[in-house]
């Protein structure tokens, strides 16, 4: 059973979760943010993450992308199960296999627009390809600004930097965080065709927590969660469709809270 | 990563200064210490007058006291055997050996004598004139022959005639041979033989033979004649190493201290950096090994930068030093290569050692963690700090009872010095607890005056208690070192003075740099209205036996005073026996000293004189005396024979009750030339200059250990304003005015300052109070109040003004203006 997943996945996956659990705290303090999600991921899909304030779709991210530990359950990236890596190892896989995309304070200030870009490959000890930074920062569009410091962009623009980061490297997939969420719209709708563009062209994987639904309607697919469980998707989603289930998500979480109590 | 590190420091230059600044300061000071180390190992002194001597022979200037295991050094020269001239000239190789004579002869523009035979030595040669027959002079330019120059001889004035000007150093007199051995009054003895070889022999052969003549002598060459002709260097040369050991120390332990805490500062003041670091693929150790190029690239042209100050730092404290009577003036100072390589070397590992630490956690933390952290508190417990904390605060605890129990006067400084420090590292180490601790105390008082503004300056205290911990211990550690370092100074001084003058029963003194004599003192005595008179006399001697005296290796300050009854003026209370038979070979002693080597009056000991000559004593008298302050008395004419000079500089004056002694004294003082009288005060004032030389030093050095520790107080506080940027733009878009912003970081800064003064404080006491019961009679340290009070003021407007100050810049801005270096 075990050994056929594994094939599934080699052939088909990016980023598999089984059972994760992640539980903050001890003892009466103790809270559960991820309650038991098993979920794979395929690659050259382009997925959203949604669900109410406190459903969990931080420490979804953070456990799939290898930044936290699941208390319980498995990630395996690239078939690679996270589990068994201590923090170098895991650091170095970080750096080959995913890209990130945070919402804000994405780059490191001290860097040029173009060191920011090569940074990942030089902390893997490689010489930076001019050609495909090049290439990459003429796709964001920032060709002609990459000498300039972070501190010097716009937000949209320091966001299109970093995905310029996360590309290059060809990862097997791309984490986002809110990527959208300190943009106006027009950025925003700029930021997410550029994040959807490597999936439909070289079949990158793009996983992508939101709040906005105009945002999750540029996604593949978008799975909902509330309470740390999973609760349903959606296929080639519309704005409208999302916003509608996140609606009944939010009723659905109140009216649990007040059955609890 | 040090190309990483490069392109950060290039961009964060401001974050780095004060880590610059400091390692610059602790290069230099290091370095500085390390030239006066080496200058007092060397003691270099370039021989003058007996330049022309290739070879110098002198006394032994130290004694091995039997069943010791260090020497006490010599302080008065000890001076060789006449008969040794002989044995010298039929060494091999030696083509002349000549004793020369050395005694104060006090002129204007000269201020030693000695025989004409010497001054073959420099060399001096004759300009005109002839050589000096018997109540003739040879001097230097300045006079002619023939003149008549009146000399100050052991006290007396005598003429003599110029016979001879002769060109060499300055500041010598030449007489006649037989002259000089009259007037420098150690008959078979001479100061130093210079030894003449001819050109082209081994002089190191010829010295290992001249060696062997004598256990008892030195033979120099080179550069070390010029101890020679200063024997008192000896004894100021131990001084320096130990001053210069003791505070290299210090300043390499404060050095690593500030260096640590202004890295770690930047490390935590860029959590968020290296979390995104670490979030985009640095390993750990890729973090360890940036944060340790930032720190080397700091450091390394800090350390070239602090070399040029580090050079003229130590000439500088060295020319201090000097002119305070501490260092001998004539050493040569020299700062060769090994100080430079000690205080680059000290400064660079410091940096390496607190890269380490800050890099330590930065690097542990995951991605995660540091994310979240970095907007939180920064969690300060861990089992490591609490145990440190805990060891240090063990360690002040046990150097304050050492201090207290076991310790003995002036000695306690040597364990409540380290104390301070300990309890300052322990108190900093568990800092958030002491700060919860302090606010405690101070909530309500604040809250109650200050109102709106108190109680949110309260809130956010109370809320980054680790960060206003982080701002006050610094000001705690200067605080706190500086009052306990100078308050142990005025406590000792005066603990001192007191030792000296609870006893003084002098009404006056009569003083003379040139010496007084004997006639003198009987024509004091004879003045109407004095009841008592003795010459005053001070050197250092050993007791031989019996061998368990309580004194170390510095060896015991011997007083000489004439034999005299109950009226007397020696500064002692007699316990048993009387000082009128202290005549000859006679001692009265402390009676502590007496009871531990169990002698009685009328029992006999054995002393080596300042000089070296070994005499047996007979106890004549016993005499309390404070612990740690005991001195040995001795007859005055014996300690003043075996003084460099021989002469007898202070007489002490008791009169009549009464009667006003002074006018006649003064009088009679003007009758001889060089002579003053001074009051009671006068030899108060001049026995405290004396401690106070010492305790210029200590002010100097704890000085700039202040300064040090100012730079850590003004960077931590500068960089956690500027930090705070966002965080007031935002109080000011929710409504609060510029002037509340700043009343409330003004209320903040009140209470930064109260917290440090308040711990400072008690960790001074922690340290002085034990110190000043051990060294004086009582438990509270005495010391002028003002030296509290302008630390407490400096500590107060540093934190404030490092506070305000970039305060105030921040809030000039529009609180929209978005801020990009975050």
């Amino acid at each position: 059973m075990r050994r056929k997943q594994e094939i599934v996945s080699r052939t088909e996956h990016s980023v598999v979760l089984h059972d994760v659990r992640r539980v903050y705290g001890r003892g009466s303090n103790a809270v559960t943010a991820l309650d038991g999600i098993s979920i794979a991921f395929a690659r050259g899909t382009f997925t959203a993450i949604m669900g109410p304030s406190g459903s969990g779709k931080s420490t979804f991210l953070h456990c799939a992308a290898g930044l936290d530990r699941p208390t319980s359950g498995s990630v395996t990236i690239d078939d690679q199960p996270l589990a068994e890596l201590n923090e170098r190892r895991l650091t170095e896989l970080r750096r080959e296999r995913i890209g990130f995309v945070f919402q804000s304070f994405n780059l490191l200030p001290a860097l040029t627009v173009w060191q920011n870009v090569c940074l990942p490959q030089e902390l893997d000890g490689r010489r930076p390809q001019r050609a495909a930074v090049r290439a990459v920062l003429d796709r964001v569009g920032l060709g002609d600004r990459h000498k300039n410091r972070p501190g010097e962009l716009s937000g949209g623009q320091q966001q299109r930097v970093a995905i310029a980061r996360a590309l290059v490297a060809r990862p097997a997939v791309i984490f986002a965080d809110e990527p959208t969420g300190a943009l106006d719209t027009q950025t925003a709708a700029d930021v997410l065709e550029l994040l959807r563009e490597p999936v439909r062209s070289q079949g990158q994987t793009v996983v992508m927590v939101t709040h906005d639904p105009v945002a999750a309607s540029y996604a593949d697919q978008v799975v909902f969660l509330a309470d740390g469980v999973l609760a349903g998707s959606l296929t080639a989603p519309t704005a409208e469709q999302v916003a509608d289930r996140m609606t009944h998500l939010g009723a659905r979480s109140k009216l649990s809270m007040a059955v609890a109590r | 990563m040090m190309r990483l590190a490069v392109r950060t420091l290039r961009f964060r230059k401001g974050g780095f200064i004060a880590t610059f600044v400091a390692v610059v300061f602790g290069t230099a000071i290091v370095m500085a210490c390390g030239g006066l180390m080496e200058t007092g190992i060397r003691s270099n002194v370039e021989p003058s007058r007996l330049a022309g001597a290739p070879i110098v022979v002198t006394g032994k200037q130290s004694h091995l006291r039997p069943g010791a295991e260090d020497a006490t050094p010599l302080p008065e020269r000890v001076g060789v055997p006449a008969s040794l001239v002989a044995k010298i000239r039929s060494v091999e190789g030696v083509s002349a050996a000549i004793g020369d004579l050395t005694f104060p002869a006090i002129a204007p523009d000269v201020a030693e004598g000695h025989n004409w035979s010497s001054a073959r030595l420099a060399p001096y040669r004759l300009t005109s004139g002839h050589a000096p027959a018997d109540g003739q002079v040879v001097t230097g330019p300045g006079h002619r022959p023939g003149d008549r120059v009146t000399f100050l001889i052991n006290g007396e004035p005598a003429h003599l005639v110029v016979s001879g000007v002769a060109a060499g150093p300055a500041g010598h007199a030449f007489f006649s041979d037989r002259d000089a051995a009259q007037l420098a009054g150690r008959p078979g003895r001479f100061a130093d033989i210079g030894v003449l070889v001819a050109s082209g022999t081994d002089i190191d052969a010829v010295k290992d033979r001249l060696q062997a003549l004598d256990a008892n002598i030195t033979v120099s060459t080179g550069v070390d004649r010029g101890t020679a002709e200063h024997p008192g260097t000896e004894a100021q040369r131990t001084a320096l190493i130990a001053i210069a050991g003791s505070f290299g120390g210090i300043a390499t332990m404060t050095m690593m201290f500030v260096v640590a805490s202004t890295l770690a500062l930047s490390a935590q003041h860029r959590e968020r950096e290296f979390a995104l670091l670490r979030g985009i693929g640095t390993t750990p150790g890729q973090v360890r090994r940036m944060i340790l190029g930032e720190s080397l690239l700091v450091s390394i042209p800090a350390v070239l930068l602090g070399c040029v100050p580090g050079i003229f730092l130590g000439r500088f404290l060295f020319d201090q030093l000097g002119s305070h009577g501490v260092a001998s003036p004539v050493v040569e100072f020299s700062q060769g290569p090994i100080p430079f390589a000690a205080g680059a070397g000290a400064a660079v590992l410091a940096a390496i050692g607190a890269a380490l630490i800050a890099a330590r956690k930065s690097a542990k933390i995951r991605p995660l963690e540091a994310l979240m952290e970095a907007s939180l508190q920064r969690k300060w417990f861990s089992w490591v700090r609490l145990l440190f904390g805990l060891l240090f605060l063990g360690g002040g605890l046990a150097l304050l009872i050492v201090t207290a129990t076991v310790m003995s006067g002036p000695l306690a400084g040597a364990t409540a010095g380290p104390s301070v420090l300990c309890w300052a590292i322990g108190v900093a180490l568990l800092g958030p607890f002491w700060t919860k601790a302090v606010l405690l105390v101070l909530r309500w008082p604040v809250q109650a005056l200050t109102g709106v503004n108190g109680r949110l300056a309260i809130l956010n205290v109370s809320a980054r208690s680790v960060a206003m911990s982080a701002a006050a211990m610094p000001v705690m550690l200067a605080v706190g070192i500086s009052t306990a370092n100078l308050y142990m100074q005025t406590t000792q001084v005066h603990a001192a003075s007191e030792a000296f003058t609870r006893d003084l029963r002098a009404d006056a003194v009569l003083v003379s740099p040139a010496g007084l004599s004997l006639k003198l003192l009987d024509q004091v005595r004879s003045v109407p209205g004095v009841a008592s008179a003795s010459a005053f006399v001070r050197s250092t001697g050993v007791i031989d036996e019996p061998r368990n005296a309580p004194f170390d290796e510095e060896g015991a300050p011997l007083l000489g005073v004439n034999a005299q009854g109950h009226d007397g003026t020696a500064p002692v209370r007699l316990t048993g026996g009387s000082l009128t038979g202290l005549t000859g070979s006679t001692v009265a002693l402390p009676d502590y000293v007496a009871s531990k080597i169990g002698r009685r009056i009328g029992s006999e000991i054995t002393m080596t004189l300042g000089d070296g000559t070994a005499v047996k004593l007979r106890v004549v008298a016993t005499f309390a005396a404070e612990r740690g302050y005991e001195t040995i008395i001795l007859p005055a004419e014996l300690v003043a024979a075996h003084t460099t000079d021989g002469l007898t500089k202070q007489i002490l004056v008791r009169s009549d009750p009464g009667t006003d002694v002074r006018p006649a004294l003064t009088k009679l003082a003007a009758a001889h030339p060089g002579v003053q009288v001074a009051d009671r005060d006068a030899l108060v004032a001049s026995n405290i200059e004396d401690l106070q030389t010492q305790a210029w030093i200590n002010y100097m050095l704890v000085g700039m250990l202040i300064a040090y520790t100012a730079v850590s107080v003004v960077n931590t506080l500068v960089s956690t304003t500027l930090r705070r940027r966002r965080e007031f733009a935002l109080q000011r878009l929710t409504g609060s005015t510029r002037t509340q912003v700043l009343r409330m970081l003004t209320t903040e800064s009140t209470l930064i300052a109260l917290t440090g003064i308040l711990l400072g404080t008690l960790v001074a006491l922690a340290c002085l109070l034990p110190y000043a019961a051990t060294v004086s009679t009582t438990a509270l340290p005495t010391g002028p109040l003002w030296i509290y009070l302008v630390i407490i003021t400096t500590a107060t407007l540093l934190t404030f003004t490092s506070t305000l100050l970039p305060a105030t810049t921040t809030l000039r801005h529009s609180p929209t203006q978005p801020t990009h270096t975050d």
